[in-house]
């Protein structure tokens, strides 16, 4: 089946966000790994922030070449896939490190940033749209 | 919403991926649209009824009109 140039365009935009995710992730892992104990641990979060929010710019191009469907259908299945597959690792993590251990301590604390993110992006959004008193 | 996008489309003589080229929208989302799978966004709506020079309201039929 051809390939139309809409498709060529979102495949081209989502592979160059992929990698520039990916260089980001990679480049990003070895500034903390060399870095640690010689970084304050304070910056290194707050620059691992900004990272996350350059990788997600490197995606902006890849998620504005979607139509309004293909937009719709990835943030339900992020919703509810994610969501499912979040709770399920963080219930797994528990199960096999322990309570108390650092990897369930890991896989909860990834939740917990998820969902945080989830709510700011959703005060941003109801901020952003909210309409005037008239 | 029930819609009249294939019967305009095939009309014109177009293939869904033609049509979903000429709207930029994915193929999937006519083929969607045409089966009554997805509602379309109020832009794309218009897009298409402008296309095919009609009111929207042609196009996708209103079911909360009285006597729809």
């Amino acid at each position: 089946m051809a390939i139309s140039q809409r498709q060529k365009r979102i495949l081209s935009a989502g592979a160059g966000g992929y990698v520039a995710v990916l260089a980001i992730t990679l480049f990003w892992a070895l500034v903390i790994v060399n870095g640690r104990g010689h970084i304050p641990m304070a910056l290194i979060i707050a620059l691992t922030a900004v990272a996350c929010a350059v990788a997600l710019l490197a995606v902006l191009p890849y998620w504005r070449r979607l139509d309004d469907r293909q937009r719709e259908a990835r943030l339900t299945s992020w919703y509810w896939g994610a969501g499912f597959g979040a709770m399920l690792g963080a219930l797994t993590a528990t199960v096999i490190g322990g309570q108390g251990s650092a990897f369930a301590a890991g896989a909860i604390l990834v939740v917990a940033i998820q969902v945080a993110g989830y709510y700011t992006a959703r005060l941003i959004i109801w901020q952003l749209n909210r309409p005037r008193a008239s | 919403v029930k819609n009249r996008l294939r019967e305009l489309r095939t009309g014109r003589g177009l293939s869904q991926g033609e049509l979903a080229d000429l709207m930029d929208v994915s193929r999937q989302t006519i083929n969607a649209i045409e089966a009554d799978k997805y509602d379309p966004s109020l832009p794309i709506a218009y897009r298409l009824a402008a296309f095919f020079d009609i009111p929207a309201e042609d196009l996708f039929f209103n079911p909360y009109r009285p006597g729809a």
